[in-house]
């Protein structure tokens, strides 16, 4: 392997603590980055881990660092370009990533200056950076990044600490990493879970009987089931029959009963009737029934004949009785006995009658009476008007002889009147006159004086009041003779009237009188009727009397008949009832028998439903039992195949823990031998003292505290002086310590395939002394392999140890040194170079 | 033919040819692999996923 990539150049930003850019050269032998605690060295050598793998070695190992927390923390991305170049084929290469907080990093590729893989995924760039550099982030880490605590581990770390560094560094810690990371506790945990489960299932499956014997016994069980579902169906039948004819007979049975004790009653009904036959002695019955019979239809022939019914009463003159025809005799002596009823209530109807009008007409003749008394009381009254009428009307004649007279003093008034009036007006129209003044008389023409006037005056006035007196009288006495006229008339009218009035009443009184009589009349001849009836009606009841008595004879036949009749009649109702009785066809016996069997069959068919019901549950006990048997089975099975799955998983596994293992130690034995040799060689190169001449690396085998077995390397060192292998670690100084480990490491970093020509050291060999450190650089600057060194430093006399050494070194030896200081933008980067010519060395400054 | 390099490929040019059995050895690259990937994580993650293969016909079975 050639190792001909070197580092031109790197530039970063917003990268960890370089919030601002830096871009360095490094295309040095030697580039020192010197500088205190968090001045931003690291992040320039983790600036280049990044730009080669995408990532730093301390996110991936880390579980709480995030690609994000590379971002620095005031800006926005992270920006990282680095530029390494082919040597031996003048290739330069240029990678760069930009890397925004939450977003995936970006990443170009530019060969000579010409960007490829346009376009490519992540993937397909990381195996073209890896094809190149020939080196996994996890090899870079170990074997051309080396950082302090690799280097501390190695010198002062315990042995296990020494031991972990160096399979770290011979990149088979991968494999103890693996090995521990395969944990077989989870599998371990749930063999004996699901072995606990497998065993509590079979447990379970041992207290449940075996399944053939409980599918036999099921067997068994299904064929008696099977058996009593047939008896059961044959019962259900059969009570279902039962049941129907049962129905039908608790139908029938009340019809029954009734017919029973209709039949029961007639059978007592006939027993009396006959037993009150027999007690009937029917020939003395007959002797004296027979006589009286004949004797009394020619009295009742009388008597139809007294009622007028010739038709009836011949018929039963003829019917003579005889026992043959006493029956149709009593017919007819029933139809006359009818007869003479209707005829009885008949007269019964018409006395009544006449007994009403009878009382209607003794009423009306106290009417008639009652009113002769009165009109006879008021024509007396009357009597004394007439009286006095008589007399006016011999006085003044009638009234109107006495109006005509009237009339006449009217006229002779009204004449009077006028004269009366004439009189009146002569004066006034006199006085008027002469009131006027009239100077000449109209009949001399004379003139007329006021005192003739007043003469004259005096003169007509005693004339026509003399007159007028004269009248006056003549009219008064006129007018008392009027006025007596009219009191005449009015009193004579007021008689007429009265008069009038007894003159009507007479005629009424007369008229009632006669009605009277008539009335008297007609009492006398109702009253004749209702005797005559009366005694139609005492006959008629004597006859009725007479039949009744025979008829009480009668009766006694009668009844006897009646017993004969009724006999006949129950007898034939009983045949009746026997009939129906028949044809109901109901059987009291076979009632209470199917009520019998019903009960029995319904018990035993309880019975059959009870056994049923236990097998059924038996049954589904079985059932239940033997699916539980099944189920629990299958789960032995699924837990058995699983247990099965987890045994052989962790079989495997513990396979590829062995393997894991065994390539450890494989790998480790091989690592040790390539690098112990290389590691003399490198150490004879660089430790100038003759105590030890040569370096040994064994393995021992030790048990860690948490059960572990490791390897653990002891390095010895031979001692020349009494050539003893010591330890060397516990025997060296700090800086023959760090010589052996850092010859160690060179010699790591030869001894394994990659193509990286830069070794960068975070912070080597702070205790060592300053010829120690030349030495180093010096074997470093020797070795063909390392074409450049990175180191970084808080270390400032490696500045003088590079300046020292640089001189002695190889020709066109270059370094470089980049002072770096703490400033608020991040590190604040002075830079010294130096040259190394044949001559001198030359120290610039920029 | 792939380029080997690093030690890393050393171990897994090693364990390809040291291991005979091929289910070994095809757990054994997957489980490397998740650790080159993802370091311890990945592997108790892929250790975690197994046993969940392994044991998944139970739960299928016993939901």
């Amino acid at each position: 392997m050639t190792r001909n990539l070197i580092l031109e150049e790197i530039e970063l930003e917003g990268f960890k603590y370089a919030s601002s850019k830096i871009k360095l050269n490094l295309n040095y032998n030697i580039t020192l980055l010197l500088g205190p605690v968090g001045s931003g060295k690291s992040t320039i050598l983790d600036a280049i881990e990044f730009a080669l793998f995408g990532t730093t070695y301390d996110v991936k190992s880390s579980r709480i660092l995030r690609l994000d927390d590379l971002v620095n923390d005031f800006s926005k991305y992270a920006y990282v370009r680095a530029k390494l170049k082919d040597i031996e084929r003048g290739v330069v290469y240029e990678i760069v990533r930009f890397k925004e907080r939450g977003r995936k990093t970006r990443t170009r590729i530019y060969v000579n200056g010409e960007q490829v893989l346009k376009g490519a995924s992540s993937d397909t760039i990381s195996e073209f950076i890896r094809n190149l550099i020939s080196l996994s982030i996890e090899d870079f880490s170990k074997q051309v990044y080396i950082r302090q605590r690799e280097l501390e581990a190695l010198m002062y770390g315990t042995p296990t600490q020494r031991a972990e560094a160096m399979d770290r560094l011979f990149g088979i810690e991968i494999l103890e990493d693996v090995f521990r990371a395969i944990s077989l506790g989870k599998f371990e945990e749930q063999i004996t879970l699901t072995e606990l489960q497998i065993a509590g299932l079979k447990k379970q499956l041992s207290e449940i009987s075996d399944i053939e014997t409980m599918r036999k016994e099921l067997v068994v069980m299904n064929n008696k089931v099977n058996e009593l579902k047939k008896k059961l169906e044959n019962i259900n039948s059969n009570i279902e029959y039962y049941e129907e004819t049962l129905n039908k007979l608790k139908k029938k049975e009340p019809e029954y009963k009734k017919l029973k004790e209709e039949i029961a009653g007639y059978r007592a009904v006939i027993n009396n009737i006959k037993m009150r036959i027999s007690e009937v002695k029917r020939e003395a019955l007959i002797s004296e029934l027979l006589p009286r019979l004949n004797k009394l239809r020619f009295k009742l022939a009388d008597l139809l004949i007294s009622l007028l019914a010739y038709k009836e009463a011949e018929k039963l003159r003829k019917e003579e009785v005889t026992e043959e025809n006493l029956p149709h005799f009593l017919e007819l002596l029933q139809e006359t006995l009818e007869l003479v009823n209707d005829r009885y209530y008949y007269i019964k109807e018409e006395l009544n009658k006449l007994n009403n009008e009878l009382a209607t007409l003794e009423v009306q003749k106290d009417k008639l009476l009652t009113r002769i008394g009165i009109l006879t009381h008021h024509i007396k009254e009357l009597k004394s008007y007439e009286d006095k009428y008589e007399d006016l009307l011999s006085k003044y004649g009638n009234s109107q002889e006495v109006k005509d007279k009237i009339e006449e003093i009217e006229s002779k008034l009204a004449e009077i009147s006028g004269l009366i009036e004439y009189e009146r007006a002569l004066l006034s129209v006199t006085k008027e006159v002469l009131r006027k003044r009239k100077k000449t008389c109209p009949v001399c023409g004379k003139e007329i004086t006021d005192e003739d006037l007043l003469k004259i005056e005096k003169a007509i006035t005693s004339i026509i009041r003399s007159e007028y007196a004269k009248y006056l009288e003549e009219h008064d006495k006129l007018l008392r003779e009027k006025e007596n006229l009219e009191a005449t008339l009015t009193t004579l009218k007021s008689l007429d009237e009265k008069v009038a009035e007894k003159r009507r009443l007479e005629v009424e009184l007369n008229e009632t009188k006669v009605e009277l009589n008539n009335t008297n009349k007609q009492i006398d001849e109702v009253e004749s009727m209702l005797e005559d009836l009366e005694m139609k009606l005492d006959e008629i009841s004597y006859y009725k009397s007479l039949i009744q008595r025979d008829l009480q004879a009668i009766e006694k036949y009668r009844d006897y008949i009646k017993l004969l009749n009724d006999l006949n009649f129950y007898e034939n109702k009983l045949k009746e009832t026997l009939t129906k009785l028949r044809e109901l066809q109901y059987d009291p016996e076979y009632h209470r028998y199917v009520e019998k069997e019903l009960i029995e069959l319904k018990g035993k068919r309880s019975q059959i439903e009870h056994q049923l019901e236990m097998l059924g549950k038996r049954r589904d006990d079985l059932n239940q039992k033997i699916n539980k048997a099944l189920q629990l089975k299958e789960e032995i099975k699924v837990m058995q195949e699983k247990l099965s799955r987890l045994r052989e998983f962790k079989e495997k596994l513990m396979k590829v823990k062995q393997v894991f293992r065994d390539m450890q130690a494989k790998i480790r034995a091989e690592m040790l031998q390539r690098v112990t040799n290389k590691m003399n060689e490198i150490f004879k190169q660089i430790y100038v003292y003759p105590d030890y001449d040569e370096l040994d690396i064994k393995v021992e085998i030790i048990t860690t505290k948490d059960k572990y077995k490791r390897s653990i390397y002891e390095i010895y060192a031979h001692r020349t002086s009494d050539n003893s292998w010591v330890p060397a670690l516990k025997r060296m100084s700090d800086g023959q310590k760090a010589i052996l480990a850092l010859s160690f490491l060179a010699a790591l970093f030869m001894t394994t395939p990659h193509n990286i020509g830069v070794m960068i050291l975070d912070e080597p060999l702070p205790n060592i002394d300053d010829a120690c450190k030349e030495a180093m650089v010096k074997m470093l600057s020797k070795l063909k392999e390392v074409r450049q060194v990175l180191i970084a430093t808080q270390d400032p006399r490696f500045v003088k140890v590079l300046e020292e050494g640089i001189r002695s070194w190889r020709k066109e030896f270059r370094g470089v040194v980049y002072k770096l200081r703490h400033s608020f933008h991040g590190p604040f980067i002075e830079v010294e170079k130096y040259t190394h010519t044949a001559q001198n060395t030359i120290k610039t400054y920029s | 033919m792939e380029r080997k390099f690093g030690l890393t490929e050393l171990i897994k040019e090693a364990l390809e040819k040291e291991i005979k059995d091929p289910e070994v050895k095809e757990l054994a690259l997957k489980i490397l692999e998740a650790y080159l990937k993802d370091g311890k994580r990945a592997v108790e993650e892929l250790i975690q996923k197994l046993f969940e293969e392994a044991v998944k016909y139970d739960e299928e079975l016993n939901p």
